[in-house]
This record gives C-alpha cells, structure tokens and sequence, in this order.
C-alpha cells in the first residue's frame, strides 16, 4: 500500500499548489488552497510551515525571501525537479487511496 | 544532499530560528494586510489573525523539531540500531574491530612522526619568513664560514635580521679547572630572543655591542642546564661561572626550547666583523623582510658570495661552491631516514587496506547470513537508500570502535619506534606526541576506512534480489561459495602483503650486509676521544707553537701515561678516527708525471705505530710503521690497498715513494715537499661518516715522524672500555695539562648509532609486515572457512556420490590457492617496483632482490595454504548424511 497519511496529503496538496502557481509564499499557499477547495479544506499554520520546512531539507522545493504587491518580505517556495518527480508520484499514490476507499466504501 | 543541510541546520540554529521567527510574522503580517483591506479596525484585525494561526512558538518549535527528527534522529536510531547488531554477534565484532585497530594503529603511529618531523609549522612566530643559509659544495650543504657570514650580514638587504650561530663548541670549566664536556655555542647577540621570539626564563638577552674582543665574557644558560646544573638557583643572575676556563657572568637564562640543533647548553655572544679572518663555521638564519621573496633573498646573496670569491682567489675549485637560501624546515634528518618515514607511512597504508579488505570480507560473509534480514527490511519499506545508510552505519560504528583502540595502539607503537630512533636523529623542533592534527588525521583516516569497507556490503545489498532471496529460505545454492567480490578481497590482501613483506624482507637483508660489514678495524672494547687544546688563542692574536721535536716528545710522555691506565692494553694517538670522514688530499708518485690541475689525493692522516695494535688493523704487504721510524731516520708511509689498486695496480708499492708535504702547524698553506718509502700496505679501513660507501685511497705517515700536535686517542682496553674512561681523564690531565678530552667516544656505541637508521627501518618494516601477514591470513583462512561452510551440502552430495575425502581436500586447497597465486603474482610485481623505491637505502640489495623476494613469496605461499587446508581438512570431515539432511 502507497504511504498515504495526512501529512501526506498536505505535502501533495502544496505540491500541487506550487506547481499551479509557480512561486508562492506560505500565507498565499494557505489562501489558494482554501480557494480552491471552496473554502471545504482549511490548512493549519501549525501544520503547513514544519510541512514546508521538511520538504525544503528533503529539496523538494526550493525557498528565496522576496517582496509581495504590498512590500512585505516573504519567503517564496516554488518546486525543484526532485520536488516535481514527487508531485507525480504522490499523486499517483493518492490516486490509488481514493480507489482503495471508494472500492472499500462501495464494496456491500 | 538533504542530509548534510539538515546536520549543517543543527549547527547555525540561531540563523535557522531567526529565519522561521521571520517567516511566521510575515504571515502573519500579510492576514493583517488582508483583514484591513477587508475594512476590519486595526486591533480587530490583529486579533483574527492571531487567533486563526494559533500558537506562533508552537509552531516555530515545530517547524525546528523537523530537522531534529530527519537528520539526527535517525541518525542516532542507525546507530544504536547498528550496536545492537554487533552486541549479537561478538565474535565477528571483536575479529573486525582488532583488524582496524592493527591496520589504523600503526598508520596513526608513523604519521605523528611525519607529521612532527616534515609537516608540523616550526614553534616561531612568523616562521615561514625564516630561512638558513648553507654553503653547497658540490650541492652538499656544508656550513657557513663566520667570516663569509659577516661580509653577508653587512651587504645583504633582504632580512630583517641575520644571524649566526658558531659551531665551533665552548666548554664549561669545572672549578678544579679541568674541562667539562657540557658544551655551549657562540651566537650572534638576539639569535633566540629577536631571531626566533624564544623568551627568557631570567635575565637579559645579549646587547647588540655584546660579543666583541673585550665585551665577551657574557653567558645565557638554557633552561635545561639551569634547571639541572645550577638546581634552578633563582639568584644565578650576575654570577660568574668558568667556560673554557675563564670567568663568564650569566645574564640570563632561557625558556624552556626545543632541544637546539647543535645540542648548545648555554650560549656566548660573539661579533663578526667583516673582512676580520675567522676560523669558525656555522649556521647562518635569516629573517626575510616583508615583501621579500626566498628567490629574491638567494639571488642578492649570490651575487655578495661571487663578489667574495673572486676576492678570495685561489681557493681552490671556487666552481664547485654555491649558495643556498631554503626555507627553514624541519628537514635536516638524514636522507636515508626520510625517505625510509615516507616508504613506512607507505606501508602502513597498505596495512590498513589490508585490514579494510578484511573487515570487507567479513561483512560480505555476514552480508550473505543477513541477505534474508535485508530483503525482510526492504519488502517492509525500507528504501535502498534507507539499507545503504543503515549498512554504512553500522560499518563507521565498527569504524570507530577500531578507530578508538587503534589510537591508543598507536601511542604505543609511537612510543616504542622513538626509543628505537634517538633523539639527536630527530630534528630540533619536532615534538612527537598524539597531538589536534594527528587526532584529526586519525578521525579522517577511521571515517575512510570505515567508507571503504562499508561500500562491499552496501554494493552487495544493492544488487540483492528481493524475491528470490526470501523463497530461497536459508539454503546456499552450490556453487563456489564465496562472491567474486570475495575473491577479489582475498587476491587483493595477499598481492599487498606480499608487497609489504617483501619491503621487510630486503630491509632485514640489508641490515643483514651491513652488520657484516668489513670495516677494517676491530669495534670493540675500543675507545676514541679527541684531545683538544684547552687555551684558545685570543682573535687575532698569533698562535705559537712547540717545534716538533718537543711536540713529540710530549705526545710520547702522553702515550705511557694512557698506557699505563688500568684496564688500557694498548693506546695511540692519530690525526683520523675510522668513521670520521676523511680528506682528499693531494700527493704524487716520485718519478711519475703530475697533472698540477687534477693530482691524484688520498686520505692523509699521521698516526703512532701502536695505531695499528690497537684498532686490529691488518698488514697486507711489507711492515707496519714502526717505532724505529723517527725524525733521523728516513720518512716512510703507509697505504691501504685501495690505494694500491687504484694508483699503484701495476707496480710493486713498496718499491715507491710518494712527494707529501711535511706539515707543521705554521706552514700549513705552502709545506716543504719530501719523499716518504711506501714500506707496507694495510687492510683497507673504512673511513666514511657512514658504514656504507666505497673506501677512499689513505696514506698514513707516522706521527714520530710528524710532530703535528692536533691529535685525537684510541684506546683498545681488556675491560669494559666506559670503565676505563676516569682513567683516561686523569692520565691526561697529568701528563697533558694542556690538552681536554673531548667527544668521548665508545667504537662499539658509534657503529650502533650509524645502524639507527636501518635498525629503526628493519624493525618496523618487519613489525608491520608480520601484522600484515597476519591479517591476510585471517583474511584468507575467513574466506576459505566461509566458502567450505557455505559448502558443506555439495561437499556431502560429492562425498555421497563416492568422492573421496583426500580429493575433496585437494579441490578446496586448490581452489583457494588459486586465488593466493594469483595474489602472489601481482604482489611480486608490486615488490619490484617497492624495491626500485627502496634500493637506495638499502645496502647490498637490488632493486629486484631474489633472496627475500624468494623467502617472502614462500613464507606467504605455506601461510595461505595453510589457511585454506585448515577449513578443508573440517570439510572433509563432514558427515555426508548429515550434510544432506542439513537441508
């Protein structure tokens, strides 16, 4: 079985979201996030900076301070090659949960 | 790589805090924004933005926390995991463990010899702006004349300062005026203070106006013969002590130095002024100035030196001296010994390679118990990568384990090899001890190893086949039994110590020749000292002396007086001690053509009858010198037979007479020529600084012939010669008053001293090799034992199918010593090579040296079959039924 945990997902769904984007910083991974679950996933502060930080040490992404529209220093992530492979690979896996699940939930 | 940023992070983890403490305010900051832009008050917006991120330290802990998890956790996990692995299996732990310790010992040792005799920065401040100058005669450093240094130091531009320090050696006087043989040395005022920053202990350093004629009578002791002589007498200060007899006040002593160079216990200012002619040499030190290069400073010495020796006309071969300014360097050990520290760090590498392909091989041999382990890991989840670092893990535990003893072997090994190495061999400044940079080589050496055989079972597991491994079970599929892996690790062990027994064995072939050497003379129960005048001629002042006839006379009176020494059979006085070097003199044939711009030369030393009665010499032709030969009756000579075969081959030499010059110690320059009878030939008497080397052409006149008054003794004795040397003492303090012994000198004890360098090279070649030998055949024998083991159901198959047990002994022999041949061979090749490297330093021995190369490759040949019948014979012992249930 592909390693599917919550943590897990978090990772795919900044993956995700960084490839979207391209460039971004933690508050606006935050903020894309919820717009593009319609407001139905809310992402934990607590969860998502150790998150972020993780994958930068794993050089999944990759981080560099820079100014927002409003001239605030933040620090933007955007993807690496590595982190792009496991984009892919995650998605695979998850892919394969959601089956696994739906199979499950379906199986009477 | 992830790993090395997570490690780096725990060590900057102010910067990394800083940097999320930065990061979590900006979001923070950036909601604010959007909640103002949202029309909420100021504080309102605040306030949401704190309450929606939650507890900002709790966060930033838990961000830090990530590192701490990643790197070192696991980190620590692999470890603890790794020692529980080796708790299991003590045996293999303890086997691998010893063999690092053996191979990183040793290395440890030697490098801190190396490292404090070549590498180490000498003790000074600024000391890569120090430089010696040597006087090179035909590219040999020779040392500076004083008179040469002082025309120097007043042109030369190049040093901040220059100074000098004599050779010539001052004694301290007893307070019954006889001579002490504690010497000092005379130096330019500043040598240690200003030159090379040494402190003193007390006192003052010389003035710069100290050491001229009249302002001289100054001493600074060193911090040794103050602590030793003087019991550290706070109030030495101003005191008068005796050296050479007269009164010297002590101005000051020194902090505690390296010993020096030339072995000074206390030091005396001396001035040179230039174009003032001084008898004296030695070493000259230079301070470059900032800025100045050693090219620089060379080159504007050499054009000074050229200026001086065409003003010193007719000195001879002026085109065979040069100058040379080098960078003051822990390197004045002798060639032989160098390069001997160079070939031992050498091999003692090899050793440790050695012990690496060892340590490999048993962890392939475990690897292969383990591949079920590794494969139950890895269909669990465990990366390759995950296996990679876990197996390298557990080979740098192991690592460091032998590391760990390996040092502590290696303070051992340390300490022994220096009391086999005297001190005077070693350089002034080199302090041997387990010091930061050895430790640190240590460590880097331990990590290396521990990569290098780590990698053996890493490649293995990487190439394990999940599936099949775990259907197999336990069973081993036939075969060979052992990986070509293995197989490599074994050829590889046998070819490097072949290599390194090999170098032991030409070594102790050499030592062998040259303790056998002829030198021409008996060497014990013998005893030399030089006799020197003790009044030193003020400078400047014109020495006189006694006519020889009074000088004769003397020298016999003297001679009785030692004779007569109890425990003294025979005494003599010579000009030339064996071993002492000797001159080229040059001389010519009476009645042969002379070619004034290359006459033949030869040794040319004056010598009483009883010389050859006391060094055992041997006559070869006609007669020894004899007593009858004196001022009246006509003036013979003595040659050696090189002498004879190299200037006399053709003809009867005791038909010929050679045109010496009759020296006296005023004509010295331009001496009367005569002719002395050649009247007989001696046995040649080696006569080198060196027991190796050919001998040189002598020809000894005898000293009742002479009356030249610098003379040195040898005494033969019938008992222990140190015994006699009190004697010796007081009969010349009788009947020579004038005279001090010095340089004391036991035969037995130089010929030993000259040996140092072979013996301390012999024994630790030997030493290692012997490790060496060893390990390759615990290393052949673990293989071997391995394979048979891995064996035993197709040995039980053959044995059930009707072979017999002498044929399975002989399949498992050949199979091993297939490998050790192959071994053989490569190492074979590999001691050619090390003995084109060694051939210099040794003595007698080629390059390709059939006698040890021979016994090496026989005594490696009866171990590995030993270690390969030792598992066989087990083999053939084994049960076939059982063997075949073993199933």
């Amino acid at each position: 079985m592909a390693k599917n945990d919550l943590q897990g997902t978090l990772d795919l769904l900044v993956l995700k979201t960084l490839a979207h984007a391209g460039s971004l910083h933690g508050y606006g991974i935050v903020l894309h996030i919820q717009r593009a679950s319609d407001a139905m996933l809310r992402v934990e502060e607590g969860s998502l900076y150790p998150a972020l930080h993780r994958m930068e040490q794993s050089g999944w992404i990759a981080a560099e301070w820079a100014l927002t529209e409003t001239n605030r220093k933040a620090k933007y992530y955007q993807l690496t090659a590595a982190g792009r492979r496991q984009l892919q690979q995650a998605e695979e896996s998850f892919d394969q949960l959601v089956k696994g699940v739906l199979a499950v939930l379906r199986f009477t | 790589m992830a790993i090395f940023r997570r490690i780096m992070n725990m060590f900057r983890r102010s910067r990394v805090d800083r940097e999320i403490e930065a990061e979590l305010q900006a979001h923070l900051a950036l909601r604010i924004d959007d909640n103002l832009a949202a029309g909420m008050p100021a504080a309102e917006a605040r306030r949401d933005a704190l309450l929606r991120f939650g507890n900002p330290t709790l966060t930033r802990e838990k961000v830090a926390a990530v590192d701490a998890n990643l790197g070192f956790g696991s980190l620590w996990r692999n470890v603890h995991f790794a020692l529980r692995q080796l708790r299991r299996s003590p045996g293999f732990a303890l086997t691998a463990v010893l063999a690092l310790a053996l191979g990183i010992g040793p290395t440890v040792a030697i490098f801190s010899i190396i490292w404090a005799t070549f590498l180490a920065p000498l003790p000074y401040p600024k000391a890569d702006q120090l430089v010696v100058v040597w006087s090179l005669y035909k590219g040999e450093r020779n040392p500076v004349r004083a008179e040469d240094y002082a025309q120097y130091a007043a042109q030369c531009r190049s040093f901040q300062r220059f100074d000098f320090i004599s050779w010539l050696p001052h004694h301290l006087t007893n307070p019954d005026h006889t001579e002490d043989e504690t010497t000092g040395s005379g130096v330019s005022p500043g040598f240690y203070t200003r030159q090379f920053g040494v402190q003193m202990a007390l006192g003052r350093d010389f003035l710069p106006d100290e050491g001229a004629p009249g302002n001289n009578r100054m001493v600074i002791l060193t911090h040794r013969l103050w602590a030793e002589r003087y019991r550290s007498d706070p109030t030495i200060l101003g005191k008068s002590i005796l050296v050479d007899d007269e009164p010297y006040s002590v101005v000051g002593v020194l902090q505690p130095i390296p010993t020096d160079r030339n072995g000074a216990h206390f030091i005396v200012p001396v001035l040179y002024r230039p174009g003032v002619h001084y008898d004296d040499m030695g070493n000259a030190f230079g301070r470059l100035k900032p800025g100045t290069t050693l090219a620089k400073a060379q080159a504007e010495l050499a054009v000074i030196d050229r200026r001086l020796a065409s003003q010193r006309s007719g000195q001879g071969d002026a085109s065979s001296w040069a100058i040379s300014v080098e960078q003051l360097k822990n390197d004045w050990l002798d060639h032989k010994l160098q390069r001997n520290l160079w070939l031992l760090l050498a091999s003692v590498g090899l050793v440790l390679l050695i012990a690496c392909a060892n340590v490999a091989n048993l962890l392939l041999a475990r690897g292969s118990s383990r591949k079920q382990e590794l494969a139950l890991r890895s269909a669990l989840g465990a990366t390759r990568v995950q296996i990679l670092v876990q197996l390298l893990t557990e080979s740098l535990t192991l690592a460091v384990l032998g590391g760990a003893i390996g040092v502590a072997m290696g303070w051992t090994i340390m300490k022994l090899s220096m009391a086999i190495l005297p001190l005077q061999k070693m350089t002034a400044e080199a302090e041997v001890g387990l010091n930061l940079p050895v430790l640190f080589f240590a460590i880097v050496v331990t990590l290396l190893a521990g990569i290098l055989f780590g990698c053996a079972p890493g490649w293995q597991a990487a190439r394990l086949n999940l599936s099949d491994t775990l259907k197999q079970g336990s069973r081993s599929t036939g075969g060979k039994g052992r990986t070509p892996i293995q197989s490599v690790l074994v050829t590889v062990e046998i070819a490097l110590a072949l290599i390194l027994l090999s170098g032991a064995g030409m070594a102790l072939h050499s030592f062998w020749n040259l303790s056998r050497i002829d030198l021409g003379f008996r060497v014990d129960r013998v005893l030399t000292a030089g006799l020197r005048p003790r009044i030193r001629t003020p400078q400047g002042a014109k020495p006189s002396y006694l006519p020889p006839e009074q000088t004769i006379v003397k020298q016999h009176q003297l001679l009785d007086r030692l004779r007569a020494v109890p425990g003294v059979t025979e005494a003599a006085l010579t000009t030339g001690i064996p071993l002492e070097g000797y001159d080229t003199f040059p001389f010519s044939v009476a009645g042969q053509p002379f070619d004034k711009s290359h006459p033949p030369v030869a040794d040319f030393e004056a010598v009483t009858p009883s010389y050859f009665n006391a060094l055992g010499i041997r006559l070869v032709r006609g007669r020894f010198l004899s007593e009858n030969d004196t001022l009246g009756t006509p003036r013979v000579v003595m040659v050696n037979e090189t002498f004879v075969r190299r200037y006399l081959a053709s003809i009867d030499p005791l038909t010929q007479r050679l045109t010496l010059p009759r020296m006296t110690p005023e004509n010295m320059q331009n001496a009367p020529q005569a002719e002395f009878q050649i009247v007989g030939v001696f046995h040649d008497v080696l006569d080198n600084e060196h027991l190796t080397g050919a001998v040189q052409p002598e020809m000894y006149i005898s000293l009742w012939q002479a009356g030249w008054p610098w003379v040195a003794m040898a005494v033969h004795t019938s008992v222990d010669p140190a015994v006699v040397a009190d004697g010796l003492r007081s009969a010349v303090a009788s009947a020579a008053p004038d005279l001090a012994i010095g340089n004391l000198q036991i035969m037995r004890q130089v010929v030993n001293d000259l040996e140092t360098g072979d013996r301390f090279g012999m024994v630790l070649f030997g030493g290692f090799a012997a490790v060496a030998l060893l390990l390759a055949a615990v290393g052949i024998y673990g293989v071997m034992a391995f394979a048979v083991a891995q064996r035993t159901h197709e040995i039980g198959v053959r044995m059930a199918l009707g072979a017999r047990r002498r044929e399975v002994v002989v399949l498992i022999v050949q199979g091993g010593m297939r490998l050790a041949l192959v071994g053989i061979g490569i190492g074979l090749a590999g001691a050619y090579g090390l003995g084109r490297l060694m051939h210099t330093t040794l003595y007698g021995v080629e390059a390709a040296d059939a006698a040890s190369l021979g016994a090496v490759a026989a005594l490696l040949f009866g171990v590995a079959m030993l270690a390969c019948w030792i598992p066989a014979r087990r083999s053939a012992a084994i049960d076939p039924m059982l063997a075949l249930r073993n199933e």
